[in-house]
């Protein structure tokens, strides 16, 4: 705990003076600058939460690397377009198209990946078929025109403090992560199940040796995980929108934020977010030209300091 | 009566042949001692017992029910308890999380409760919130022993529970197997220290090879030169 805290400090102070040094140099940006950029930073790691916490959590509980968990953001925003056009009710969208993907994943684990056992290899595998095959599907159910999840009109409007308006959709969105955000840190740390969950983490065979049924608690957490990326994706598709692609520009992200915090932690999954978003916004703020660099350049810092990131175990 | 029937198993260990047709028949209300030197497959035998590396070939009986390719969950609903070699508290879980996940949802009259395992070690429940790693060698040893006596076990597997234990926890934890006992359960305990397991347990299996080659009295044992110098290294 103390050793991870210590990493974490480590960490926030290489980026801060990383951000001074930037500051330094770019000296013409202004406070108010430095203030929308956080501002979009965060509600943008808000999303990637959404994301990337499932496939945290499916990876500590199963050890495989979902390479489908970007079709299921993708997939989530299409079936919430589905939901709109057919009642026009956008709050309604949010709810079904996260249930909808998550029994997908439900089914996903129960009739596919347990059957080939606890082979990471082979489960790896049916994960990047199952991507290709949503891809196809998608792009036979949809189409391949780019669509954007308007927002409702109560939440296109930005509140103004001093010069500077702060979108009402992205206090949304950081709101409505804040929520789930607790309610998952409530069900995994607090509760009984979540006390099962992490001693699977911990020691799969020897929580099936105290009577757990590994498998189903396997079968929860991947729906679990479908449905928190299935959210992300209908509030994504307000801000980057809904096209054949995003499934596989959202995954290496995904990929990041995870390697950044540490896999199978949600503490991890949370400062990992943070801390892409940040990056990857004021990143592209600064220096365009540069996004990828700024993206990946704390996940190569951290896995140089600490391989198992910020929050994995040893 | 027996309570569990292990017969001819053959068990495989990756694509090493661990155990060769190995039988061996555990008596109820016992204390069952498994000796051998390192390496002879006790561990495996555990492994296969559990669920965990089901033999090839061979069955194994527990309670009258073939439980040869069970799932090891299940296998412990059905009344098989685990104390692991190194203890495997789950690190990360408080103790009294570590306890909470292994409580059996049905619960028998006289069954184990969590204040019962603190009544029976005190220890635990002033660790209660402590995370389990952060525990001594010996407090694990006491919470793993908790752990496997919440899941109600009629037969409690005891795999190495002196490894790398100073010689006072030790005394402590036989004084434990021993009231564990008088309770009634059933105990096999998987040892490489022979005088050690040779104080507690009424009957003794000797393994060598991957399979049991002599099984007597403790006290037979004792008296038997032969066996102790052959498969104990004594």
């Amino acid at each position: 705990m103390s050793q991870q805290f210590r990493t974490f400090l480590k960490v926030t102070l290489v980026l801060v003076l990383l951000a001074a040094l930037l500051q330094i140099f770019v000296f013409q940006k202004s406070l108010d600058f430095w203030v929308i950029q956080v501002f979009y930073g965060i509600s943008y790691g808000a999303l990637l939460f959404l994301l990337a916490s499932g496939l945290s959590l499916i990876f500590g509980v199963m050890r495989i690397v979902n390479l489908a968990h970007g079709s299921f953001f993708l997939l989530g925003g299409y079936v919430a377009l589905t939901v709109i056009w057919t009642t026009g009710s956008w709050l309604l969208a949010i709810p079904v198209a996260a249930l909808t993907v998550g029994v997908l994943g439900l089914i996903m684990e129960r009739i596919f990946l347990r059957q080939v056992g606890f082979d990471p290899l082979r489960q790896v595998l049916l994960t990047v078929g199952f991507a290709l095959l949503f891809q196809q599907a998608t792009l036979d159910i949809w189409g391949g025109d780019n669509f954007f999840i308007n927002i409702p009109d109560y939440l296109n409007w930005s509140p103004r403090v001093g010069d500077l308006f702060f979108p009402m959709n992205r206090i949304f969105m950081i709101g409505l992560v804040v929520v789930v955000g607790t309610l998952l840190w409530l069900l995994i740390e607090k509760s009984r199940l979540g006390a099962v969950i992490r001693a699977t983490v911990d020691d799969a065979e020897m929580a099936r040796g105290i009577g757990i049924d590994t498998s189903r608690i396997s079968m929860a957490v991947f729906g679990l995980g479908a449905f928190l990326a299935a959210m992300g994706g209908v509030i994504g598709g307000g801000f980057i929108g809904v096209f054949p692609g995003l499934d596989f520009e959202v995954l290496p992200l995904a990929f990041a934020v995870v390697i950044i915090g540490g896999m199978g932690s949600l503490r991890g999954a949370l400062a990992g977010s943070m801390i892409v978003g940040l990056m990857d916004n004021i990143g592209k703020g600064l220096y365009p030209e540069l996004s990828y660099f700024t993206l990946y350049a704390p996940m190569v810092l951290i896995l140089a300091i600490k391989p198992t990131g910020l929050f994995g175990r040893e | 009566m027996a309570i569990i029937e292990v017969e001819n198993i053959h068990t495989y260990y990756g694509d090493s042949h661990v155990l060769h047709g190995l039988s061996m028949t555990l008596e109820e209300g016992k204390i069952l001692g498994l000796l051998g030197r390192n390496g002879v497959g006790k561990t495996t035998l555990v492994g296969s017992l559990m669920g965990f590396n089901p033999p090839r070939r061979g069955r194994i009986i527990f309670k009258g029910k073939d439980i040869t390719s069970h799932p090891s969950h299940r296998i412990v609903k059905l009344g098989m308890g685990l104390v692991p070699q190194g203890r495997r508290v789950f690190p990360t879980l408080s103790v009294e999380e570590n306890l909470i996940v292994a409580d059996s949802a049905k619960k028998r009259q006289g069954g184990w409760s969590l204040e019962r395992i603190y009544q029976f070690f005190p220890i635990l429940k002033e660790r209660r919130r402590q995370r389990a790693k952060t525990l001594s060698g010996g407090e694990q040893q006491m919470l793993a022993i908790g752990r496997g006596l919440m899941t109600d076990p009629d037969c409690l597997i005891l795999d190495e529970p002196s490894e790398g234990l100073a010689p006072l926890i030790i005394q402590q934890v036989w004084e434990i197997i021993e009231k564990l006992k008088e309770e009634g359960h059933t105990i096999l305990l998987v040892e490489q220290n022979v005088a050690l397991a040779l104080k507690l347990v009424d009957w003794v299996f000797v393994m060598s090879k991957g399979a049991v080659v002599y099984s007597s009295s403790p006290e037979d044992l004792r008296n038997n030169g032969e066996i102790k110098s052959k498969y104990l290294g004594l």
